[in-house]
Parts: C-alpha cells; sequence; structure tokens
C-alpha cells in the first residue's frame, strides 16, 4: 500500500487496530457519496470508490485475437 | 415496446438498482443514518414510479403486488428476455 | 418467498445472432462459476448463518444472483434464437442442439451439465463467507475471460455490469467476514 493510501482518512478509519495472524481483513466502505441513479446502472455500482472497470491487459491478450 | 413504456421501465431499473446497493450496503452498515435516509428517498420515488407504469402498462410484479385491470394483464408480453430496446 | 419483477435488472442487448458467443456466455447460466451457482450456494447457506446482518446479506446477494441468471439467460436466448442451422453447426452447437434445441439448459461452456458438486455449504460461517468471496473472484475472472472472447459490444456492456457487480458482492461479503469474525470472539467464554 502506497503512503497515499495510508494517509487517507477513510482507509486509516477502517484498518483494526489489531489485526490477528491467519485471518483475512476487508476495509469497511464508507458511505460519502454516490453516483446519480441513471449513472449508477450503468456503471454497475452507485459507489465511486468501488468502480473498478476491467483494463484488458494487452501483454495477456490471447495469440491470433487483433481486437 | 411504446417509448413511454421503454423510459419509464429505464428509470424504474435506474431507481430500483440505487435501491439494491443501498440495501446491501445498509446489510453491513445498519446504523448508517445517511444511507438509510437515502433509501427510503429512493424507495419512496421508486414507488411513484411503478405505480404510474403498473397502471399504464399493466403491473411489473404479481402476487398481489398492484391490482390489474381487466382481463388480467399480467400475462401480456413481452416478458424481460424479450425485450431488447 | 419471493415476488417476481416482470423486468430485467440491466439490459440484455445483442447485436445479432451468435451461436458461437452464446456457447460460452451460457458457462455462466449453469457453469462452475455461474449465477445459478451463486444464487443456490448464498441461499442454502442461510439457514446456519448466526446474525441477522449475514442472512441479510446472503437472502438479497442469493437474489440478486437469481436476477443475473436471468439476464445471461436473456443473452444466451437472444444469440442463438434466430440462429440458422448452418450457423449453429459452424459455432460447434451443433451437440447442444441435438440435446436442447434452442431450450435454455444449465450447462457449463464446455457441456457439462449444473451439479450441486459447484458449491458447498459447509456450516460454519467464517469458512462460507470465504468460499463466497471465492466465488466472487471466480465469476469476476470468468466474465474477464468471456469479455476478451466476445464480438459483440452490446453483449460485452452487460458482461462488463455483470462483472461489476462481483466486486460490490466481494466488498459486502468481506464485511460481512469482519462483523463475524466480531461475532465469533463476543461468543467465546472465558
Amino acid at each position: 500500500m502506497s503512503d497515499d493510501k495510508i494517509k487517507d482518512p477513510q482507509v486509516q478509519q477502517i484498518i483494526p487496530q489489531q489485526l490477528r495472524l491467519a485471518r483475512a481483513y476487508i476495509p469497511i466502505q464508507m458511505f460519502t457519496t454516490r453516483l446519480e441513479p441513471t449513472e449508477g446502472l450503468r456503471r454497475g455500482t452507485i459507489f465511486p470508490e468501488l468502480y473498478m472497470p476491467y483494463q484488458h491487459q494487452p501483454w495477456k491478450k490471447p495469440r491470433g485475437n487483433e481486437s | 415496446m411504446m417509448p413511454e413504456q421503454i423510459q419509464l421501465l429505464t428509470q424504474i431499473m435506474a431507481l430500483e438498482f440505487t435501491a439494491v446497493e443501498l440495501n446491501l450496503y445498509l446489510d453491513t452498515h445498519p446504523e448508517d443514518q445517511k444511507a438509510l435516509m437515502d433509501y427510503n428517498a429512493i424507495a419512496q420515488e421508486l414507488a411513484l414510479v411503478k405505480d404510474r407504469y403498473s397502471r399504464r402498462f399493466g403491473p411489473i410484479s404479481n402476487f398481489g403486488s398492484a391490482p390489474s385491470q381487466y382481463p388480467w394483464a399480467w400475462v401480456h408480453e413481452p416478458w424481460p428476455w424479450e425485450v431488447t430496446f | 418467498m419471493w415476488i417476481y419483477e416482470k423486468k430485467l435488472e440491466y439490459p440484455a442487448r445483442v447485436s445479432g445472432p451468435n451461436p458461437r458467443l452464446a456457447k460460452v456466455v451460457i458457462t455462466q447460466y449453469g457453469g462452475p462459476d455461474g449465477e445459478l451457482a451463486a444464487s443456490l450456494r448464498y441461499l442454502t447457506q442461510r439457514y446456519t448463518m448466526p446474525t441477522g446482518r449475514g442472512k441479510a446479506v446472503l437472502t438479497d446477494i442469493g437474489t440478486e444472483e437469481l436476477a443475473h441468471m436471468e439476464i445471461v439467460a436473456a443473452l444466451v436466448y437472444n444469440l442463438i434464437r434466430d440462429a440458422s442451422i448452418a450457423e449453429i453447426k459452424a459455432a460447434g452447437m451443433d451437440g447442444y442442439y441435438a440435446d436442447h434445441d434452442k431450450a435454455l439448459y444449465f450447462v457449463s461452456a464446455a457441456g457439462a451439465p449444473w451439479t450441486a458438486a459447484y458449491i458447498q455449504s459447509k456450516g460454519d460461517p467464517v469458512t462460507d463467507l470465504h468460499e463466497n468471496m471465492a466465488a466472487e473472484e471466480k465469476a469476476r475472472s470468468t466474465y474477464e475471460y468471456l469479455i476478451q472472447l466476445s464480438d459483440d459490444p452490446l453483449v460485452t456492456d452487460t458482461l462488463r455490469f455483470l462483472r461489476e457487480r462481483e466486486i460490490v458482492h466481494y466488498q459486502r461479503f468481506g464485511e460481512l467476514l469482519q462483523h463475524v469474525y466480531e461475532w465469533k470472539d463476543s461468543q467465546k467464554v472465558f
């Protein structure tokens, strides 16, 4: 995680103070703003912070697929 | 489908999707008052648009969710998988 | 109980007949990481999920997955509806056609019928939530492979929507996992 991310108040608030071994941790989302209904539907989420569109990695492109 | 039906259906899709998203968020954040107020406001708006849609184009939901005109309008086509707007 | 809504959660549009694409997209209908498996997995795990929040998340995401199953079915149906026998043969979908005509059936991209062995319901809420988070990631990967395979921009648009839903569901199961850990810790008798 970059320093910028750690300074983010959202991330600071959500990382539990005492992490335990052999457990999985997911930061808890804090609702701030949301997209308008039409834009939210178009993107597949109303939460800008959860919008992570697929970036096709060209170096992993199957051979022979030129599209 | 008439343009007006498509327009109302698109509006229902967008509002209900916002409700689904806030609903799932509230399931894991039941004490978030801001999200809850937003959910309640969307639920109210959604109910109004669904009511307008059902009166004009027949029920969007069955089993007593909304009354039907004569004849029983639930059987009207197209069904969702036949809608390609 | 469940109440049906006569609408899709997101539009399922196709540019034209494309049985080759239908043959792979159907894996999200009845394949190992598909929407039927997702829905039934979450709904059947509800009975041993200990808290109200957990039961709500499983009910609501399990219900949304049924809506996704319907979207995938609409894609497949519209991709094969107007396909000719010649197109179906050229796409290698003749084996499916022999058994099902243009009907929808729960199979993977390779033609394997759906089986309950795809899912698990373990009784331990921590274990079940790990299963569910893995399931969301497997479905996300599948949607990415389908996007790579798609030559229909309208189908790609719907696949992109469904992929994004996997990310949001992953986040909710992750948040629920933190809550279940807290619940487990609070149950310990010292």
